[in-house]
């Protein structure tokens, strides 16, 4: 009975410590309850929700991937300098940069399945190769992004931030293919077990190359919102957002083994680190104590995260 | 097969459209523009507000001890004015998106005055639009300037200049030629950026120069130094180098030191790093081109004209200033860490030791 109770407190924990937090923040920092503020932190955490909901699919199929913050970071830079501003140009684009992060995501499933490396080295790999690719073609920020990018990222419709509204209709859908659908089953199936899950006669490579394609799709998506934040092609834009969206995973109970994960709980994950970080900017929180307190956060949840004896 | 055929042909069609879309950068008149503009008046009416006042200070980064000294330099002015009750800082730690979010947090708490510098200028014009059409003023701190609907004034300190008198220097300093190495700040930002354009700019009036390699050390003197050990190992001789921030420098000259390569390099003036000028004073060569610290100063003054309603000019230029290896004794600090920089800061208000 006991070990039921905790099992439901440790499932819905990513919950119970983002409405204590926000609750508390509420009551003691009035700034926070403002509207207008929850609107902001909704907004500023828009990029790395949608890249959190790729990196709950890998990490749940036990998989790992290092080369979305920098894939976020090229569609920042390539749709900045295609665009240039002219609003027109905004739909061929789209649809080029998520081809780009659907091509790199094929790319690195290809990779993973023919050379069978570990994907942390793939992508790390990778992630160098799409820097080196981004420098390459530019050292300086380039271009403008459109009218119609800057309003997604940027605007609200009633209140409610138009890129929150995005993240939630992609949580939803993402939701359902991990919950609801036969990849979703085979998916969780090959994260936990994949010597079982290849028994049971699914493909294991048709899944990595799956969740890699996703990944890479979420990542050019998170980039054009990004592109559409900053309002140019920064080359450094993507630097470290992969470390992010996998805080944001495992903070949501996403398991780092396999097997477990949780679109919804991953953004979850995500606002919780975007309510501590505007939490922090407005108690006035130096920004060294503000990395302190976020890699106690981030240790705290990997150890609550760990699994227990008993668990596979 | 016939899928990786298909593969390689899409992401052969999307590098060509991309590479369609050239880069444009900027130049030598782009730079002489902008300082020109640095001379118009803004008029502030608008912004007049009685204190008590808040600031808010967007960081790029401030893990840096230039950027650690032009912050102390704020602080201090700010306790000259009884009227600045709260100075708000936060830190993007180089990242343009969360210097976005900083500034919509800052604007959140109901700052008077914006002093920032960036990440990169273009990444934070949208959100210092907002800002100003919120009625809070901004003002760019350091080393860039912009000539913006979002940045009322700058305190600039021109990168390019900088650059370009470190450049000029080295040239006379080498004689006019020979074979040389660049080391600059972390790629794309604004110094790397315009330093660069400086150096290529000085670099076409001596032929005789040739510019071997650029390097990027991030303003990190262990990085600096292990990229200057795989340059010497690539090229046999090396006449100068170009390095305006002084603890790549002496990252450098460690460097050249131990592979024993001393003697055939001449070195370009640095900033007024204490390390860096620390070894100046020892080799009696390099000398210093500063990138004061009092630019952070310099801003909160032209930020609390601003909140008094004076038109203040747009640009507020806080010169570099050569000092020949000769006369470095006045700006070095023998008995303060490397990591420090010389300033008129006092006492109470140096960085902790």
């Amino acid at each position: 009975m006991f070990r039921m109770r905790w099992r439901m407190v440790e499932h819905n924990a990513i919950w119970l410590l983002l409405g204590s937090g926000a609750l508390a923040a509420a009551m003691f920092v009035p700034a926070f309850r403002d509207p207008e503020n929850l609107a902001n932190v909704m907004r500023q955490a828009a990029v790395l929700g949608v890249l959190a909901i790729g990196q709950t699919f890998v990490i749940t199929a036990g998989m790992i991937d290092l080369s979305i913050g920098q894939i976020a970071g090229l569609v920042v830079v390539l749709s900045s300098a295609m665009i240039n501003g002219d609003t027109a140009m905004t739909l061929p684009v789209v649809v080029l940069m998520l081809c780009v992060g659907a091509g790199i995501g094929l790319v690195n499933g290809i990779l993973l399945n023919t050379l069978r490396l570990h994907p942390l080295i793939l992508t790390l790999g990778m992630m160098s190769v799409i820097q080196g690719a981004i420098f390459t073609y530019t050292d300086r920020s380039i271009g403008r992004t459109s009218e119609l990018l800057t309003t997604l990222a940027n605007g609200s419709f009633l209140g409610i931030p138009l890129s929150a509204i995005a993240v939630a209709l992609l949580v939803g859908a993402g939701h359902l293919a991990l919950t609801r659908t036969r990849f979703g089953y085979h998916l969780v199936a090959a994260g936990g077990s994949p010597e079982s899950a290849r028994r049971a006669g699914i493909s294991l490579s048709r899944i990595r190359l799956a969740v890699f394609v996703i990944s890479g799709v979420t990542a050019a998506l998170a980039g054009l919102l990004l592109a559409g934040r900053l309002g140019t092609g920064y080359p450094l834009a993507g630097n470290g957002l992969e470390l992010d969206a996998i805080v944001a995973v495992v903070l949501g109970g996403t398991a780092l083994s396999g097997g477990r994960g949780s679109v919804i709980r991953s953004i979850g994950g995500v606002l919780l680190l975007a309510c501590i970080s505007n939490l922090l900017n407005l108690l006035e929180v130096s920004a060294y104590l503000q990395m302190f307190i976020k890699g106690l956060i981030v240790i705290l949840a990997i150890l609550i995260n760990q699994p227990r004896k008993g668990e596979a | 097969m016939t899928i990786t055929r298909r593969l390689v042909l899409a992401l052969a069609g999307i590098s060509a459209a991309a590479l369609m879309t050239t880069p444009v950068f900027a130049d030598q008149a782009a730079d002489a523009a902008r300082t020109a503009s640095a001379a118009e008046m803004v008029d502030t009416a608008s912004f007049k507000k009685e204190g008590p006042l808040k600031v808010g200070v967007s960081a790029g980064y401030l893990a840096n001890s230039w950027v650690v000294f032009a912050l102390q330099h704020m602080r201090w002015e700010a306790s000259l004015h009884p009227e600045v009750q709260d100075l708000i800082v936060t830190d993007a730690s180089f990242n343009p998106a969360k210097q976005v979010s900083d500034i919509e947090d800052l604007l959140r708490q109901d700052i008077d005055l914006l002093i920032y510098w960036p990440v990169d200028d273009a990444s934070v014009e949208d959100v210092l639009k907002r800002a100003v059409e919120a009625g809070v003023p901004t003002v760019q701190a350091g080393g860039g300037f912009s000539v913006s609907e979002g940045t009322v004034a700058n305190a600039y300190i021109s990168q390019y200049k900088l650059g370009e008198m470190v450049a000029r220097q080295l040239m006379e300093d080498i004689g006019g030629k020979g074979k040389i190495v660049a080391m600059l700040p972390i790629a794309g930002t604004t110094a790397a950026v315009e330093q660069l354009d400086a150096l290529e700019a000085v670099l076409a009036e001596f032929p005789e120069v040739e510019l071997l390699s650029v390097e990027y050390g991030d303003w990190n003197r262990a990085k600096a130094k292990q990229i200057t050990e795989n340059l010497l190992q690539r090229f046999p001789s090396i006449t100068g180098v170009y390095s305006p921030a002084g603890q790549m420098s002496l990252g450098m000259a460690e460097a050249f030191d131990e592979a024993g390569r001393s003697a055939e390099v001449t070195f370009s003036p640095g900033d007024e790093y204490n390390g860096w000028l620390k070894w100046v004073a020892a080799n009696g060569q390099g000398g210093a081109v500063t990138f004061p610290t009092r630019a952070g100063q310099v801003a909160l003054q032209v930020g609390l004209e601003i909140l008094k309603g004076n038109p203040v000019p747009r640009g507020t230029a806080v010169p570099s200033e050569y000092v020949a290896s000769a006369d470095i004794g006045s700006l070095v600090s023998p008995d303060a860490p490397d990591d420090w920089w010389a300033s008129d800061l006092p006492d109470a208000f140096l960085p902790q030791q």
